[in-house]
């Protein structure tokens, strides 16, 4: 169980030079069938040093459904009149709502949560973005066509199981078990010079977002990697002990349930001894984070990334599901409790990503298993359809509200019983945004969401929405 | 050494069929005098016929050797309850009826957890005092999991709890969520399933339906009629989880458990959300049955506003009329709860018509297997068990004692050749490996106290019993990890929690039970629960004696020869110069090693 020494002499081996010596360099960094050109850079040629080419996505689970139009807020007269009628006793007042300086969306003007301030900052100064009504849709949908029959609707709406695996597999027109993490890391794992480890980091545990076809997460905790008590201990006692545990860990097992077993562990106990390794020299950060479980987990992943040469890794996802948005029942209160510490940790985690110079490499976006109904429960809401996403980092054409906010009366063409949205923007559309600036080529996208030629055609060469800079 | 394998299971299905044919055979052991003509070269693969304790071919068939069937109750115990104690192991092999051994099970006097709380809060807050000052020593979470643990330890009724447990990650509540910590509030709601896990599954629903703990956690305490004037609507929550997670889940089955499908191939939703929006009607105007000693020190008065602070969780909520939904519900498939009804009525029909539709028994039946037997049962299995759901064999639906035999009892649980069945077989929540491990072993407990709150346990392990992150519990049903297991698409959900975090916490925690011996903390005692390890001194001589019998407590014999030859040779490599060290050391490496293994963790 040695894997270092081996990383470092193939990093040696697999030279500085980028793809361009490959001869694909392609317009905005796409490497086009990028498997076949690892593939390919792992037999003879060189492939790109970690860093300079480095690129990481940060997904944020906000887990249970968070209500969205209470963070991205309507604050024209009549637009936030509107929302006043709606949502009743669910509203925020218009003079509490932070301002965003944004262009589009027809000239009305929308703000943020009162209590969260540094993405305001963020958003104003070009560094975050957000998507307007986005959801799960297997085709673009009008309240007809989902009140008739016969046209395709994701399967279990408005169920958490089934959303939530949703935007995280991008195939809403089945139970997928692989996620759009997963299979990227399936196409991309190959470039990394670092082959032992997952590219995929969970500061969560498992998830779907990060299973692939070959790929699972490697799964982290605040402190790091946790390796076996004893494992480094040189006396008599740990030298048998851990002789038994390798040659328990090397013999196979005809048993699927025990081989299973036996692979996790194993893989576990090898990645932890070099990602321990790997971690232990970084000096200390100078942005100051909060005493959060969200920013600790954060804190760890900008870790991660200031390891990236060391670890071997050009590619990497990371998963941080901060969850607990099921609010059914007191919803403003719990939402003013959980929106700052969601807030502050992002602020703080640009802040330390500018202070490693990483922070155009870096991507971090939310999901949640579904926006929830606009009208009230008594003072909470229920599971609904379309909501607003977040994105933030250096690579983002910031600033902007993306796809369209929609008018958020009850009779409108968009609205369903209860106040829940009809998406017009899928979450496809957004999930192809950040594959195709992680460097997925368009084929390879359409591959992973099936469903995205119904609302963006790849081969245009663009990007379907727009918040992604190409050529950052 | 394939001949012993084959020669183990041998006994065992003779032994198999006489527990299950029409008659029964050899009743005392496996050869019961039968033994004329029969030749068998060891009775077991478990030890060397050159030592002590080693059983010669003969002893299988006189009734001397009788580790097969050890091994047999064992992997029972291991399904019916929280793991055997080595006694318990020995009584069920003497009988192998493990009908019988249910029906006992069902006449036990039952746990109650609210009980069992206060004892624990009670028992802790004196030990306390004796040091520190406790005006501020509240009963809390702590508590509930102090009394579980001394449950499963000490109490008789291992089938009930290990139900109730199966119940918790079905039934989700967690402490995880809005509701008060208070030690008692949590006890109140495993009573609920500890009380119905031998009762009908309508009166477990309707009981968790009226608990205001779960009222607290899917939000249907207070929870008020429409409101159009205000655009307020009932809350969604607990009608929409009722069915998807309680009672018939999302897609119309087959009493097998496949999913239905309709003439075009596709599957057939249970309800739609106009359904949920129906049901959501039902479950309002449910407010506090009564006011907890502080409320009513401070003077407050009972109503439909009483908040959750003010409310006493030890008596089911109160039906506010005034706050209900008026006017005909309407349910699933046609089904219309009249007008002019009381609210409870209300709730005692729309749980009624839920139990009712025919997938509950494959639904729940399923969940049931997979947490007590295998993750993977065939339809024929969840077909039994439907049966027995539907009917008791008396015209009776939802009796849990025919469904608790039904899956214990089916051959796919007991017979012996499922054991090599590669579909066969579960990953043991991580919960349930600690309990094995201290049941199983020998311990020093000066005052008979096995407190512990299971948080660092928790930290490691993502397991611990009430501490789902959801309602949607710590893995899901239909959870496929990666590899071996996706190539033949098997589920098995136990793996979901485990990752690179948690199957090294669980190795580490394995570390703190053996190389420290200490199995139980907490901070009101004055030291740690630890094995006694000098009870396995004498076994650890030697070395195959040793692990013969951790194999049949732990591995209930599964221990591959492969397995047995890498702990032998950590064993024998250990300086001999003190022969205490080496015995206290061979004792802790072999129980480490056998605790990490995969037969060990690996139920089949």
């Amino acid at each position: 169980m040695a894997p270092k020494k081996r990383v470092i002499d193939r990093r040696k081996f697999l030279s500085d030079a980028g793809c361009a010596a490959l001869g694909t360099t392609t317009l905005f960094s796409t490497l086009v069938n990028m498997k076949a050109i690892a593939a390919a850079a792992l037999d003879k040629n060189p492939i790109p040093k970690s860093g300079g080419d480095y690129k990481a996505l940060v997904c944020i689970l906000l887990a249970g459904g968070m209500d969205s139009h209470n963070v991205l807020i309507p604050r024209g007269d009549s637009e936030h009149a509107e929302y006043l009628n709606t949502r009743f006793n669910l509203a925020i007042p218009k003079s509490q709502v932070l301002p965003l300086n944004h262009g589009g969306q027809g000239g009305r003007k929308y703000g943020i949560h009162p209590n969260m301030p540094e993405v305001q900052e963020l958003f104003n100064s070009g560094k975050a973005a957000f998507v307007a009504n986005v959801g799960t849709l297997i085709q673009p949908t009008t309240k007809e066509q989902y009140q008739g029959s016969g046209h395709p609707l994701p399967i279990g709406l408005f169920s958490h199981s089934d959303q939530i695996m949703h935007w995280q597999t991008g195939r809403p027109g089945e139970r997928a078990n692989h996620g759009w993490g997963g299979r990227m890391a399936d196409l991309v794992q190959s470039m990394n010079s670092n082959q032992n480890l997952s590219m995929n980091f969970s500061l969560s545990g498992r998830n779907q977002f990060q299973s692939g076809q070959q790929t699972v997460d490697f799964s982290i905790n605040t402190n790091g990697s946790v390796g076996i008590d004893g494992f480094n201990n040189d006396n008599t006692y740990h030298t048998l002990r851990n002789a038994a545990i390798n040659n328990m860990l090397e013999a196979e097992y005809q048993d699927v349930f025990e081989q299973t077993y036996v692979n996790t562990v194993k893989s576990s106990a090898e990645g932890s001894t070099q990602f321990q390794e790997a971690i232990n020299n970084l000096p200390e950060f100078n942005t100051t984070f909060s005493d959060t479980r969200l920013s600790d987990q954060l804190k760890m992943v900008a870790k991660v990334i200031a390891s990236r040469e060391e670890l071997g890794f050009s590619r990497q996802t990371f998963f941080i599901n901060f969850g607990g948005w099921d609010h059914h029942d007191g919803v403003l209160e719990k939402q003013a409790e959980k929106l700052p510490i969601l807030s502050a940790a992002l602020g703080e985690f640009n802040s330390v990503l500018e202070e490693l110079g990483v922070d155009s490499n870096v991507t971090t976006f939310t999901i949640s298993d579904f926006g929830r109904t606009l009208t009230s429960n008594g003072n909470g809401s229920d599971h609904a359809w379309g909501g607003n996403a977040l994105v933030m980092g250096g690579g983002l054409n910031g600033g902007e509200i993306y796809g369209d906010y929609p008018s958020l009366e009850l009779d409108s063409d968009l609205m369903l019983r209860r106040g829940r949205l009809i998406p017009t923007v899928s979450a496809a559309e957004y999930i192809a945004e950040l594959a195709l600036w992680f460097g997925v080529s368009p084929s390879d996208v359409n591959d992973i969401l099936p469903d995205l030629p119904n609302f963006f055609d790849t081969s245009t060469g663009g990007y379907p929405l727009g918040f992604m800079n190409p050529t950052s | 050494m394939k001949k012993n394998q084959l020669l183990r299971f041998l006994p065992c299905v003779i032994i198999v069929t006489s527990a299950f044919g029409q008659k029964p055979v050899y009743e005392d052991f496996v050869g019961a005098g039968h033994s004329l003509g029969i030749n068998i070269s060891t009775s077991s693969s478990l030890s060397k016929p050159d030592r002590e304790q080693a059983a010669a071919g003969i002893s299988s068939l006189n009734g001397s050797g009788l580790e097969s069937r050890q091994m047999e109750a064992a992997r029972f115990l291991a399904q019916a309850g929280f793991g055997g104690r080595p006694h318990e192991i020995k009584n069920l092999a003497a009988s192998l009826n493990f009908e019988s051994w249910i029906d006992q099970q069902f006449a036990v006097k039952p746990t109650s957890m609210l009980y069992e709380n206060r004892r624990a809060y009670q028992t802790a807050k004196e030990l306390k005092a004796l040091t520190d000052d406790v005006s501020n020593y509240n009963n809390s979470s702590r508590h509930f999991h102090y009394a579980w643990w001394q449950s499963v330890m000490t109490n008789p009724d291992q089938l009930r709890q290990r139900v109730a447990m199966a119940l918790s990650e079905i039934i989700v509540f967690s402490t995880n969520g809005p509701v008060n910590n208070n030690g008692e509030n949590y006890a109140s709601f495993y009573d609920v399933l500890l009380r119905n896990a031998f009762g009908n599954y309508e009166d477990l629903l309707y009981d968790v339906t009226m608990h205001p703990a779960m009222g607290v956690y899917l939000t249907y305490l207070r929870n008020p009629k429409t409101d159009t004037t205000s655009n307020t609507f009932p809350d969604e929550n607990y009608a929409r989880e009722v069915m998807q997670l309680f009672s018939i889940g999302l897609y119309e089955l087959n009493q097998d458990g496949s999913i239905k499908l309709d003439e075009n191939g596709n599957s057939i939703p249970t309800y739609d959300n106009d359904d949920i929006i129906e049901l959501s009607k039902v479950f309002t105007g449910l407010g506090a049955g009564r006011l907890n000693k502080n409320a009513i020190e401070n003077g407050r008065e009972l109503k439909f506003s009483t908040n959750q602070n003010d409310m006493d969780y030890t008596v089911p909520m109160l039906m506010y009329e005034d706050e209900h939904e008026e006017g005909e519900k309407y349910l699933l498939n046609g089904y219309v709860i009249p007008s002019g009804l009381s609210g409870n009525q209300d709730i005692e029909l729309a749980v009624a018509h839920l139990v009712n539709h025919p997938n509950v028994g494959p639904f729940i039946g399923r969940k049931l297997i997979q947490n007590l037997v295998k993750s993977n049962p065939s339809p024929a299995y969840i077909s039994d068990v439907s049966a027995a759901f539907n009917d008791n064999g008396e015209g009776v639906r939802g009796d849990m004692k025919a469904v608790i035999k039904a899956i214990l009892l089916h051959e796919e649980a007991r017979d012996c050749l499922w054991q090599t069945e590669l579909t066969n077989g579960k990953l043991l929540a991580p919960s349930l490996r600690y309990t094995a491990f201290a049941r199983a072993m020998r311990l020093d407990a000066g005052n008979n106290l096995y407190y512990s709150e299971g948080r660092g346990f928790f930290e490691d392990t993502f397991h611990r019993v009430l501490s789902s992150p959801s309602v949607f519990n710590f893995y899901s049903p239909d959870h496929i990890p990666n590899g071996p297991l996706n190539d033949m698409e098997l589920v098995a959900p136990e793996f979901e929690i485990f990752n690179s975090v948690t199957s090294i916490g669980y190795l580490n925690q394995v570390n703190q039970w053996t190389d420290r011996a200490n199995v139980f903390t907490a901070p009101e005692l004055t030291g740690n629960v630890e094995v006694d390890r000098e009870h396995y001194f004498e076994m650890a001589r030697d070395p195959q004696i040793l692990i013969n019998h951790l194999d049949l407590v732990l591995t209930k014999g599964r221990l591959k020869e492969s397995t047995r030859n890498i702990i032998v040779e950590a064993l024998e490599g250990l300086p001999e110069n003190n022969e205490e060290n080496m015995q206290r050391d061979r004792w802790e490496i072999a129980t480490y090693l056998i605790m990490i293994s995969p037969e060990f963790n690996i139920l089949k």
